[in-house]
C-alpha cells in the first residue's frame, strides 16, 4: 500500500504540494488527474524516491521510500522524457537494468520484445518517439517490479499500441498484483484503465475515489418542460440541497451536473414535473472539466 | 499473483561497471590524448639527444611535435571536465535525473559510484601512458647512462605530483558539479574554484607582506598552502622539484603528498555532503547551493582589492612639471574599492537579472571589503600577523640555506650546529632590524630632486635571504636588508663545515654528470675563464675541490681571499675558490688558467672606482649634471639599505692623490648602522663604508682638496661629454640627466627656473 500523509513539497517559494493525503491500495490502477502544475508528477517523483518531502511522509509498505534501496528495486518510474536512453539498444538497455532489478524477467523481456517487434540492435536514437515509449514499457515490465510509476507514459503512442500497452499492463496486473500510479491528461485513458483517480488542484488533494463511486455520485440531467414559461434556476435547485457543478439552459433543454445520491436527485426534480427527465453517463472527463469548473478551472473566461 | 523480493544486496559496484561501460568512449578518448603526451615527449626528448649529438640545433626538429604533444597532455588533463560532467549530468539534467534517482541506489552508494568510474577513466590512461613515457628512457639509459639514471632517480615522484594533482583537478571537478545545477555554471565553477583558492592564498600573502617592515619575501608566504590546496599548486610544485636536490632532500615532498591527500580527502567530503543534501529539483537552477557562489564574489572582491592595492602601492611618479608623487598603499584603497566595487556588482546584476537584490548585493559586497580592508590593516597593525619577526627554533628545522648575494653558494645545510648558528643569527637580525627606527638625517625634497637631479637607478642593496625547511616540510623564507658583512660572523663555520663540503661535492657531481661534459667556468669580478679539463681531470678537479674545501681551517679561511667562482652547466650554485685551493688552483693551471691573473689583487684601492660623498648617508645617489653637485636621498626606509652601488656616478675625487687619507678613513668606517651617525660615505666599487660622525670634518677636507673639476663639453656633432681635466680623457655620455633638447638647441634650467641655452645649433648646421 501507498501511502500520503501530511505531505508538503515546495519548489522555493511555490509550494507544489500543500499537506496532501492520499492513500493507493496494493494491486490497484491510480490515476493522477490535475490541471498542469497541479503536483502529479510531483507525487509520482516523491513515490520514486527522486524527491524529498519537506514534510509529512511518503510511505510504501509503511516504509519511507527516500533512499530507501530495497524499497526502490520494488519500483520503477517511467517519465515524460526519452532522451536518457538514447545512447543504448534495447539490448543494452536491458542489460543495464537487468543489473540493477533481481526481479528481472528475461522470459517477460522476451514475451513482450515478440509481442511488440522492436529491432533490439538498434540505438533508441533512431527509434520514433513510440517506440522509444515501447521500448521503455518493456524494460519496466520486465523488471518485475510491484510498483509502476507512469508519468504521461502513454504520450506518442499510436491508438492500437496504446491497446497492447494498455493490455500488458493489466496482464501483470492479474499476473502479480501490480500496482499502478497513472499520470495522463488523457481522461479517456484512465477511464478505460483506473479503477480509483485523485484529482489534484494546486497543491491539493481535491477528491481521491474509486471511479465507479465517484460516477455513481455525479449525474448528468437533461430536461425539459411542456409549459416553456415554467423555468427553474441554479439557485432555487441549491436551495433544495443539490450541489450542482453545471448547469446550462440551451432552448428549452436544461443541460444540469449534480453531485449527490440518485435518489435524492430524482426526488428533488420529481417536485418540478419535467416532462422529459433523463439521466446520462458521465465520462471522466466531464467528471474533470465539472469538478474543475467548480474550483475556478474552466474555459469560460476564454469563451468570454 | 506474485510480490517482487527484494534484496539488501548493494547495487554501488552494479553502478560503479555501468558507469565505467557508459564512459567507454571517454576513456579512449582520454588514453588517446595521454598516449600522445608524456610517451611522445620523453620520446622527442630521446630523439633530440641522439640528434643533437650530430647537429648543433636539432632541436628545433623536434620542438614543434613536442609541443603538439604537449597540447595533448594539457588535453587529456583537461579531459576531467568533461568526464565530471557526463558521470554527474544527472546533477544537470532533469531527465537523466529521474533515471538515475530512481535506481536501486542510496545518495552514497551513487555518489561514490559515480566518482570513482570517473576518476578510473580519468585516471587509468594516465597510468597505462606514464610507463609507457618510461620506455624512451630505458632505450636511453644504454647510451646515456648517468643522465637516465638521473632522471629515473626523480621520475617517480613526479609521476606521483603528477597523479595528485589529476585527482585534486577531477575532485574539485566533481565538487563545483556537486553544487551546481546547470552544465554551463558547472564547466565556469570548475574553472572559478581552481582560479579563486590560489589567488586568494597569494593576495592574502600580499597583504601579510604589507605588514612586513623587518623582512622581506621572495616568494608568498602562504606558498606551501598554495601548493597543496589546488591543482595550479600542484603544477607549482612540479616546477618547484625541478630543484631536484630540494626534492630529494628534504621532506618538502613528503609534506605535500600527506597534505594534498589531506585536501582531496576534505573536498571529497565536501562533495558528498553537498550531494546528499541537494535536491534533485534543483536541476537546472544555476547554484543549487547559492552560498558558493557567496562565498566566491566574496572572495573576487578581496583579491581585486588586494591586488590593486599591492601591485600599485608603491609606485612613484614623475612627472613633466617637476613634480614628484609617491602613491602609498593608503591612497589605493580607493581605485581598489571603486573596481572591486564594479566587478562585483556588475556580476551581481547579471545573476540576478537585474537590481531587484541590490540591497542584499551592498550588504554582502560592504561584508567583502571591510574583511579586505580588515585583513589587510590587520596584517599592518601586527606586522604580517607576527609572520615578520618570526624566526622557527633549530630543532624545527630540517634544512636551511642562506643567500646573501655574495660568496656563500645557495645550498641547503643541515649539519645541526650550523643550524642553530644561523637560527641565532636570524634572531640577532631581526632583533636589530626591529628597534625603533631614528629620525633622518635630513629632508628630502622630492619636486627639488625631479628638477635638477638625476637618479641613479643602478642601486644593489645589501640583503640576506635565509630559506627554511621545517621538518614537517613546510618552507619558510625570509629576506633581511643587513650590513654588509653581517654574514661574516657565520660565514667562515659554514665554508669550513663537512656538511657544506659534502654539498658542494655533491652538486659538483651532479652537475658534471648529468651532462656529461669537461668543461667550466671561472668567473672573477671582471672577467669570465672557460676551462676545459682533459677528460679524466674531471675527477682530479672534484676531489682536489673536494680536499681544499674540507682541509681549510678556520684561520686559513681568515687570510685567504676569493679569487673567483666556479660556474658549469647544470650547476645551481656557483663555488667560491679562494686563493688557497692549492690542489684545486694546480689543476686549474694544467688547464689553460691565466697565472697573471691569480696575481692581480682586486681590493688594490687606485684600481677601483672610489667615490667619497661628504655629511650624509645614501640609498640612492643622485647626481646634478648641471650644478655639478651630487646628492643623496635620504628615505624613511632607510634601513632597507645597506650599501648603494652607484656606477652611473663618475668618481668624484682624485683618487691617485688621496690613496692615503681614503685608506685612513676606511679603517675607522664600518658597516651602515642605522643607528649609527654618518660622517660621510666612501663607495668603494659596489661597497659602501659608512665614516663614523666625528670624522665629519675630515671628510669634507678630503672631499673638497681633491674633488675632480668636471667640465662638460659638446662637440661639434651636438654631443656631450665629460672631460676631466686632469687626466685628459673624454668620456662620452648619450644621456645627460638634466639636460633637454629640443628643435634647435640644448638647454637647461637654471635656479630661477628659467631656461638656458648651452649649446644652440645652427640652423644651417643642424639641417646639415
Amino acid at each position: 500500500m501507498i501511502e500520503l500523509k501530511n505531505v508538503t513539497k515546495a519548489f522555493k517559494a511555490h509550494k507544489a504540494l500543500d499537506n496532501v493525503d492520499m492513500t493507493i491500495n496494493k494491486g490497484s490502477v491510480y490515476g493522477l488527474l490535475g490541471s498542469n502544475g497541479a503536483g502529479k508528477s510531483t507525487i509520482l517523483r516523491l513515490l520514486s524516491g527522486i524527491y524529498r518531502q519537506e514534510g509529512g511522509e511518503v510511505l510504501i509498505e509503511g516504509k519511507p521510500v527516500y533512499d530507501n534501496v530495497e524499497l526502490k528495486q520494488r519500483i520503477f518510474f517511467i517519465n515524460d522524457e526519452t532522451v536518457q536512453f538514447t545512447s543504448y539498444t534495447l539490448n543494452n538497455l536491458k542489460d543495464l537494468y537487468k543489473s540493477y532489478y533481481p526481479n528481472f524477467s528475461e522470459e517477460i523481456f522476451e514475451k513482450l520484445k515478440t509481442k511488440i517487434n522492436l529491432p533490439t540492435n538498434r540505438k533508441i536514437s533512431t527509434f520514433s518517439k513510440g517506440m522509444k515509449r515501447q521500448a521503455i514499457f518493456i524494460i519496466a515490465l520486465a523488471c518485475n517490479t510491484d510498483y509502476l510509476l507512469l508519468d504521461e507514459a502513454f504520450d506518442g503512442l499510436d491508438p492500437t499500441m496504446r491497446i497492447i500497452v494498455r493490455q500488458m499492463l493489466v496482464d501483470a496486473m492479474i499476473e502479480r498484483n501490480l500496482t499502478v500510479v497513472i499520470s495522463s491528461h488523457n481522461l479517456k485513458e484512465m477511464n478505460d484503465l483506473c479503477d480509483t483517480v485523485g484529482l489534484l488542484h494546486n497543491g491539493k488533494i481535491i477528491f481521491s475515489s474509486e471511479l465507479d463511486n465517484l460516477k455513481g455520485d455525479i449525474h448528468k440531467l437533461q430536461l425539459a418542460f411542456s409549459d416553456n414559461t415554467q423555468e427553474i434556476t441554479r439557485e432555487q435547485l441549491e436551495e433544495t440541497g443539490l450541489e450542482i457543478l453545471h448547469f446550462e439552459k440551451n432552448m428549452s433543454v436544461y443541460h444540469i451536473i449534480v453531485k449527490g445520491d440518485i435518489d435524492t436527485v430524482k426526488a428533488a426534480f420529481a417536485v418540478k414535473k419535467p416532462t422529459i427527465f433523463d439521466i446520462v453517463p458521465l465520462t471522466l472527463e466531464e467528471i474533470f472539466i465539472y469538478e474543475m469548473e467548480v474550483l475556478g478551472y474552466d474555459y469560460s473566461d476564454i469563451n468570454d | 499473483m506474485t510480490t517482487a523480493t527484494s534484496t539488501t544486496k548493494s547495487f554501488a559496484k552494479t553502478h560503479y561497471k555501468n558507469k565505467l561501460t557508459a564512459n567507454k568512449k571517454l576513456f579512449f578518448i582520454t588514453t588517446f590524448l595521454q598516449i600522445l603526451g608524456l610517451p611522445i615527449i620523453s620520446l622527442m626528448l630521446l630523439l633530440e639527444t641522439k640528434a643533437s649529438e650530430e647537429t648543433y640545433h636539432a632541436y628545433s626538429d623536434y620542438e614543434f611535435p613536442m609541443v603538439l604533444s604537449s597540447f595533448a597532455f594539457i588535453a587529456a588533463l583537461l579531459m576531467a571536465i568533461f568526464i565530471v560532467t557526463s558521470n554527474f549530468k544527472h546533477l544537470h539534467n532533469h531527465a537523466f535525473s529521474d533515471m538515475q534517482l530512481a535506481l536501486p541506489l542510496n545518495s552514497k552508494q551513487r555518489f561514490f559510484s559515480n566518482y570513482l568510474a570517473g576518476l578510473t577513466t580519468y585516471l587509468v590512461p594516465a597510468l597505462i601512458a606514464m610507463p609507457l613515457a618510461i620506455i624512451p628512457c630505458i632505450i636511453g639509459k644504454i647510451n646515456y647512462p648517468e643522465y637516465y639514471d638521473l632522471a629515473f632517480r626523480y621520475l617517480p615522484k613526479f609521476a606521483v605530483i603528477i597523479i595528485i594533482g589529476m585527482v585534486m583537478f577531477y575532485t574539485f571537478s566533481v565538487f563545483s558539479a556537486t553544487y551546481c545545477g546547470t552544465l554551463a555554471d558547472t564547466i565556469i565553477n570548475i574553472f572559478l574554484i581552481n582560479a579563486v583558492i590560489p589567488l586568494s592564498l597569494y593576495c592574502a600573502s600580499l597583504s601579510i607582506g604589507e605588514g612586513f617592515t623587518v623582512s622581506s619575501m621572495d616568494m608568498p608566504i602562504l606558498m606551501s598552502q598554495i601548493m597543496y590546496t589546488s591543482p595550479i599548486g600542484c603544477a607549482i610544485m612540479l616546477l618547484f622539484s625541478s630543484n631536484t636536490s630540494l626534492l630529494v632532500n628534504s621532506p618538502i615532498f613528503a609534506y605535500w603528498v600527506i597534505l594534498s591527500c589531506a585536501v582531496i580527502a576534505l573536498v571529497i567530503f565536501l562533495s558528498y555532503i553537498t550531494y546528499k543534501k541537494r535536491k534533485a529539483e534543483q536541476v537546472s537552477s544555476p547554484y543549487a547551493f547559492k552560498i558558493f557562489y557567496h562565498i566566491f564574489m566574496f572572495f573576487l572582491v578581496f583579491c581585486i582589492f588586494n591586488l590593486l592595492n599591492s601591485f600599485i602601492s608603491s609606485s612613484v611618479y614623475y612627472y613633466e612639471d617637476y613634480t614628484i608623487e609617491e602613491r602609498t598603499h593608503y591612497a589605493n584603497i580607493l581605485p581598489a574599492f571603486i573596481t572591486s566595487a564594479v566587478v562585483f556588482f556588475v556580476i551581481e546584476f547579471i545573476s540576478n537579472r537585474g537590481i531587484k537584490k541590490f540591497l542584499h548585493s551592498a550588504v554582502r559586497y560592504t561584508c567583502a571589503i571591510i574583511f579586505a580592508i580588515g585583513f589587510r590593516g590587520l596584517a599592518i597593525a601586527t606586522h604580517g600577523f607576527g609572520y615578520d619577526t618570526y624566526v622557527p627554533k633549530a630543532y624545527m628545522v630540517d634544512s636551511v640555506s642562506i643567500t646573501d648575494y655574495s660568496e656563500l653558494p645557495e645550498i641547503y645545510i643541515d649539519d645541526k650546529e650550523l643550524i642553530k648558528k644561523i637560527v641565532e643569527l636570524n634572531s640577532d637580525i631581526v632583533n636589530s632590524n626591529n628597534d625603533e627606527k631614528p629620525e633622518p638625517i635630513s629632508e628630502f625634497e622630492y619636486s627639488k630632486l625631479a628638477k635638477d637631479a638625476y637618479v641613479d637607478n643602478y642601486n644593489y642593496y645589501d640583503s640576506i635571504t635565509i630559506n627554511y625547511i621545517k621538518k614537517n616540510g613546510s618552507i619558510i623564507s625570509r629576506s633581511y636588508p643587513t650590513t654588509s658583512g653581517i654574514i661574516d660572523s657565520i660565514l667562515p663555520y659554514i665554508m669550513t663545515s663537512e656538511d657544506y663540503a659534502d654539498k658542494i661535492i655533491k652538486e659538483l657531481k651532479l652537475a658534471f654528470k648529468e651532462y656529461s661534459h669537461n668543461y667550466l667556468y671561472l668567473n672573477t669580478d671582471s672577467m669570465q675563464y672557460s676551462i676545459d679539463l682533459d677528460e679524466h681531470m674531471v675527477d682530479n678537479f672534484i676531489q682536489a675541490l673536494e680536499t681544499d674545501i674540507s682541509d681549510i681551517s678556520l684561520e686559513n679561511f681568515h687570510n685567504s681571499s676569493i679569487i673567483g667562482h666556479i660556474d658549469t652547466p647544470f650547476l645551481s650554485i656557483t663555488i667560491p675558490i679562494k686563493d688557497c685551493f692549492t690542489n684545486t688552483l694546480s689543476i686549474l693551471e694544467k688547464n689553460s688558467l691565466d697565472k697573471e691573473f691569480l696575481s692581480k689583487n682586486p681590493t688594490n684601492l687606485e684600481d677601483c672606482i672610489v667615490e667619497l660623498y661628504p655629511n650624509v648617508i645614501s640609498a640612492e645617489t643622485i647626481y646634478n649634471g648641471i650644478t655639478d653637485e651630487t646628492k643623496y636621498i635620504i628615505h624613511d626606509n632607510i634601513e632597507y639599505f645597506g650599501k648603494t652601488y652607484s656606477s652611473g656616478v663618475m668618481p668624484n675625487i682624485e683618487i691617485s692623490q688621496c690613496a692615503d687619507e681614503i685608506r685612513e678613513l676606511l679603517d675607522v668606517s664600518k658597516p651602515y648602522s642605522k643607528k649609527s651617525e654618518v660622517g660621510g660615505v666612501i663607495a668603494v666599487d659596489s661597497t659602501v663604508y659608512y665614516v663614523p660622525i666625528e670624522y665629519k670634518d675630515k671628510v669634507a677636507e678630503i672631499y673638497n682638496k681633491y674633488k675632480l673639476d668636471i667640465k662638460y663639453h659638446i662637440n661639434e656633432y651636438g654631443d656631450f661629454y665629460l672631460k676631466y681635466d686632469d687626466y685628459g680623457h673624454e668620456t662620452y655620455i648619450d644621456i645627460l640627466p638634466g639636460f633637454f633638447r629640443n628643435d634647435i638647441g640644448v638647454y637647461k634650467y637654471n635656479e630661477s627656473g628659467e631656461k638656458v641655452y648651452i649649446f644652440k645649433y645652427d640652423e644651417f648646421q643642424y639641417y646639415n
